[in-house]
């Protein structure tokens, strides 16, 4: 498969990472002290979505360079040939 | 407090607004120009995914159960971290084979199946059903509380009081007319709609900007900024539980976490703007964390609203669903309440047009088409046009949809919370969550397994889910929750098989994905595919690895059909102009000429399927195209359920390797040729020059001196004569050569006698034998039967052989010995001198063009080295063997045979 690896497995990593942050029982990391909080926000809000835009900012730098897999994969002549006529 | 006809006006004057922009982009988008091409747009409108369940909803759900309401959003984001390696495919699927819908993915996948399209379009449907009824009573109620809330508490009534005092049946009508509006009105039945995804991404930018302006406005406005909402609400015992997730359980947790992982891809909606309205993929690499950053953008106020609504209305008993709408209100901001209600309608509009759209075209394409077309109703023999009898379905579809959605809206009525509706529709999508991630990762997915999966979730679901949901409303009786059907217990709905401690989705999802994905791989490994199925699962499965264009392999359109029929056949499917458009640029890129090609190759028979897909679904349009291939049509079981797919792969891979190496000779073989052909042309300039020069120089000298003497005048012409004749032989030769070679010789085939012949060309040279003082023995075989061939040549071959025999033994004298005789395979010439002989290694090449002249530097003038090469394919021809025999210092024999009339 002509398919670089870097972006899939990054891709994985990811993903596997969301789901751990996201998830119990790491999540129950942060639920455990019910006082704790951070400018008055309970810390679980504010670790979801930190964890949140972390996650989201991660996945923004990984994608801002796909160039080597869009450019290895073959061409959808298919869907060039149909664009102006039947799409 | 704002006057009803006032927020009326404002509401219609919204959707035409709308309106306007999927005209404008519609009209862009047919003049070239779309303005839906880029990841910005694109991720907008899968934003579609926040409906009033999210605006209104998630709110609500806060309210009660503090982050409980945050997995629908987090599942989303893990599953757009995956995108570029799921979601990438399956665009990259859709747009290879022109698929329509969730219905037509699943069909195709699967053998291009009627009966799974059928499935999925009917679940799709029954499944969405509650998620429009939501969307409904979403804004009819903010309806309702705009035009009649005051600050004390109201109860929304929608649900109550007749059908035509309802606010949510003109809500129903009024989008029912919209949606025919935005997704049909083009008259060609096309499945992207570039008008309808800018109004999309539009009505998501007004949500957002609606429900962050209501955030802004209570957080800061009315509180002091976050952290006061949450000091404040830390304050009250009554609230404690919502700062943690105790109440939710592990399971619930994950269970939402996957269902909105799975639903951002399976619902219909998120599918047809996801994947079927994606014009381009390299766009989801932006959307992979856009779409994110909205939904983390768009639930960033969603806590503070949810506990500022909860500290503001204390004790009042109002619906935290509507805190949105109520905190502006009661805080006197009429002006932000009202863009509320516009943010409201917007999710809602967005979600019903969108979703609706999708499964309209599913319900014409995978269900109402097929049944047509096999009741034959549709008279496929008569030509007219069907595109508008498509939209018409759509269009009837659509109503039928929204009005399905009102009436479970009636019947439910209040009895759930608005997420809770929603929830049921997502477990309804995730049913499809097998079919679609086996089947594109996992080609041993079959038909069987993705059917009995699909049915056995979808009976789970069903009871687990909608049958409690009706018994809720009092529309069955309520015992079934309570005691189980009949009293059994272990049935009970919402405690199936006794599995308790779970909410009612979660404990769904468990046993509907149980028996769903349970059913799919038991039946799935031990099912026999159908040759379509193995062929459109490694179609699906491997999308990467094809390179489609012409030629592209498909093996199951093998008969012929007259590209007149494909035309009109597509002509009344998807209108004239397009049909026409489609084929004219398909002509183009291949070179070809439709008028000139009487019947269409396969690819020609592929292209018009993929064009029929695009408006109608794979599985129709495999049906139609059926129908006008003729001959051997699809042929595609009996021809390979003989080859079980393995030893088919290995077939191919050992045909693909014959195939490299004959090419890899061919190729050889050219250039080979090539380099023979300069040779040859060099050679034979060179034969050509060396007459020719020496004519030119002996006619100089007379012209040059006219007192030359009369004898040596006469010998100059002689020579001058000799050098004409080897040009005028050596041309024939040539001429010879290429017509052999380009089989245009005139070949007069008849039987003769040969030794007969053998005498008549040795006498030929009889005379030049004897100056050379060749002795001529001939053994001519008396009663040999006659060979068959073209007399003439084999003349030239024996007086060529006999006169190279001479021109060998011309300075040296010796011994010429022509012999006929019968052997098994013919009759045998054998030409034999006692010269020089021939080396060995030269005995090959002797045959070759110009080997001769290569040789003779010094020696005959009189050869030019192509004799040889035209005996060899004379005698070749005629189905002979021509060959020598040779020892240096001995002589060679040259020996030829030729076929009885009566051999084989």
């Amino acid at each position: 498969m002509p398919r670089p690896g870097p972006t899939k497995e990054k891709t994985i990593g990811l993903f596997l990472l969301g789901l751990i942050l996201f998830n119990p029982p790491f999540l129950n990391i942060f639920n455990a002290d019910k006082q704790a909080s951070i400018f008055d926000i309970p810390l679980l809000y504010i670790y979801l979505f930190v964890a949140w835009i972390v996650l989201i900012f991660l996945v923004a730098v990984t994608a801002a360079k796909p160039s080597a897999s869009v450019s290895l994969d073959p061409p959808i002549p298919q869907k060039e040939r149909h664009k102006g006529d039947i799409t | 407090m704002l006057a009803p006809w006032f927020v009326f006006f404002v509401s219609i004057g919204y959707l035409c607004l709308l309106f306007a922009i999927a005209y404008y982009g519609d009209s862009k988008a047919d003049r070239g120009h779309s303005i839906v091409r880029n990841p910005y747009i694109y991720s907008l409108s899968l934003a579609v995914y926040c409906t009033s369940w999210t605006f209104y909803g998630s709110v609500g759900r806060a309210a009660s159960g503090g982050v409980g309401f945050l997995p629908i959003y987090l599942g989303p984001t893990l599953m757009f971290t995956l995108g570029w390696f799921v979601i990438r495919k399956i665009i990259r699927i859709s747009k290879t084979y022109n698929i329509t819908s969730i219905a037509d993915f699943i069909a195709s996948r699967y053998g291009k199946s009627h009966l799974l399209g059928g499935l999925v379009t009917i679940i799709a449907l029954i499944g969405i059903m509650p998620y429009i009824s939501l969307q409904l009573k979403a804004v009819s109620n903010s309806y309702d509380i705009l035009v009649r809330y005051g600050g004390e508490a109201i109860v929304a009534t929608s649900a109550s009081g007749s059908v035509l005092t309802d606010t949510a049946l003109y809500v129903a009508l009024l989008l029912a007319a919209f949606t025919i509006l935005f997704g049909t009105r083009h008259i060609d039945a096309t499945e992207q709609h570039q008008g309808m995804v800018a109004a999309i991404a539009f009505e998501s930018i007004i949500k957002l900007m609606a429900f962050i302006a209501v955030g802004l406005f209570v957080t800061f406005t009315v509180f002091d900024g976050p952290g006061d909402i949450f000091l404040q609400a830390s304050t009250r015992p009554e609230l404690e539980t919502l700062f943690t997730m105790d109440h939710l359980g592990d399971g619930q947790w994950w269970g939402l976490m996957f269902l909105a992982m799975v639903a951002v891809v399976c619902l219909p909606r998120q599918f047809q703007v996801g994947v079927v309205e994606n014009m381009d993929e390299n766009h989801l690499a932006k959307a992979t964390w856009l779409f994110p950053l909205y939904l983390f953008a768009i639930n960033l106020f969603v806590l503070p609203i949810a506990m500022g609504g909860l500290i503001s209305f204390g004790g009042i008993n109002i619906n935290a669903d509507t805190f949105v709408l109520a905190i502006p209100i009661s805080e006197g901001n009429t002006w932000l309440a009202l863009f509320a209600f516009i943010g409201g309608l917007s999710a809602a509009t967005g979600m019903v047009i969108v979703a609706t759209i999708a499964i309209s075209t599913m319900i014409s394409n995978d269900l109402v088409m097929p049944l047509l077309l096999r009741v034959g109703q549709l008279h496929l023999s008569e030509k007219k046009d069907l595109s508008g009898l498509l939209l018409g379905i759509r269009r009837a579809a659509i109503v039928f949809i929204i009005l399905l959605g009102y009436s479970y809206f009636r019947l439910i009525g209040d009895s759930y919370a608005l997420v809770t509706i929603g929830l049921v529709s997502f477990a309804a999508a995730a049913q499809f969550a097998p079919s679609i991630f086996g089947g594109i990762f996992w080609r041993g997915g079959t038909h069987s397994g993705a059917l009995i999966g699909l049915v056995a979730g979808f009976i789970v679901w069903a009871y687990t889910l909608m049958l409690p949901s009706f018994a809720r409303s009092g529309w069955i009786e309520e015992s079934l929750i309570t005691m189980g059907p009949f009293g059994i217990e272990i049935l009970k709905p919402y405690a199936l098989f006794g599995l308790e401690g779970l909410d009612n989705i979660t404990h769904a999802l468990f046993w509907s994905m149980l028996v769903n994905i349970g059913c799919y791989l038991f039946f799935s490994i031990n099912g026999t595919p159908s040759a379509l199925e193995r062929n459109q699962a490694t179609l699906f499965v491997e999308v990467f690895r094809q390179r489609s264009g012409r030629g592209e392999s498909d093996v199951f359109w093998r008969g012929h059909a007259a590209v007149d029929d494909l035309i009109s056949l597509a002509e009344r499917f998807v209108g004239k102009s397009r049909a026409q458009r489609g084929f004219t640029a398909y002509a183009r890129e291949n070179n070809l000429n439709l008028q000139t090609i009487p019947t269409a190759d396969a690819d020609l028979v592929k292209f018009t399927e993929r064009l029929l897909a695009g408006a109608m679904g794979g599985a129709s349009a495999r049906i139609l195209v059926a129908s006008v291939v003729k001959g051997e049509g699809v042929r595609v079981d009996e021809m390979m359920e003989i080859v079980d797919e393995a030893t088919q792969v290995i077939e191919y891979s050992h045909e693909l390797e014959k195939a490299h190496t004959e090419l890899k000779k061919a190729n050889e073989q050219l250039k080979e040729l090539d380099r023979m052909k300069d040779e040859f042309l060099s050679t034979i300039t060179h034969e050509l020059r060396t007459p020719l020069t020496s004519i030119r120089a002996f006619t100089e000298i007379m012209q040059a001196d006219p007192n030359i003497d009369s004898d040596r005048r006469q010998e100059f012409l002689d020579i001058v004569v000799k050098e004409a004749d080897r040009l005028t032989r050596l041309v024939n030769q040539v001429l010879d050569l290429a017509k052999l070679e380009s089989q245009r010789f005139d070949w007069q085939i008849e039987a003769f006698d040969l030794p007969e012949l053998a005498l008549d060309g040795t006498r030929r040279v009889e005379q030049l034998l004897e100056q050379s003082r060749i002795a001529l023995s001939l053994n001519l075989s008396p009663d040999l039967p006659p060979v068959l061939g073209d007399k003439d040549k084999i003349l030239q071959v024996i007086i060529n052989l006999v006169s190279n025999a001479q021109k060998v033994m011309e300075t040296t004298g010796g011994t010429l010995d022509v012999t006929v005789s019968k052997t098994e395979e013919g009759a045998l010439v054998t030409i034999t001198d006692n010269g020089p002989g021939i080396a060995e290694e030269d005995k090959h090449k002797i045959f070759d063009r110009f080997y001769q002249a290569r040789q003779q530097e010094s020696g005959n003038p009189m050869g030019v080295g192509l004799g040889l090469s035209i005996s060899q394919k004379i005698v070749e021809h005629l189905n002979g063997r021509i060959w020598v025999e040779s020892e240096l210092g001995v002589g060679s024999a040259f020996c030829f045979t030729l076929p009885f009339t009566d051999t084989k």
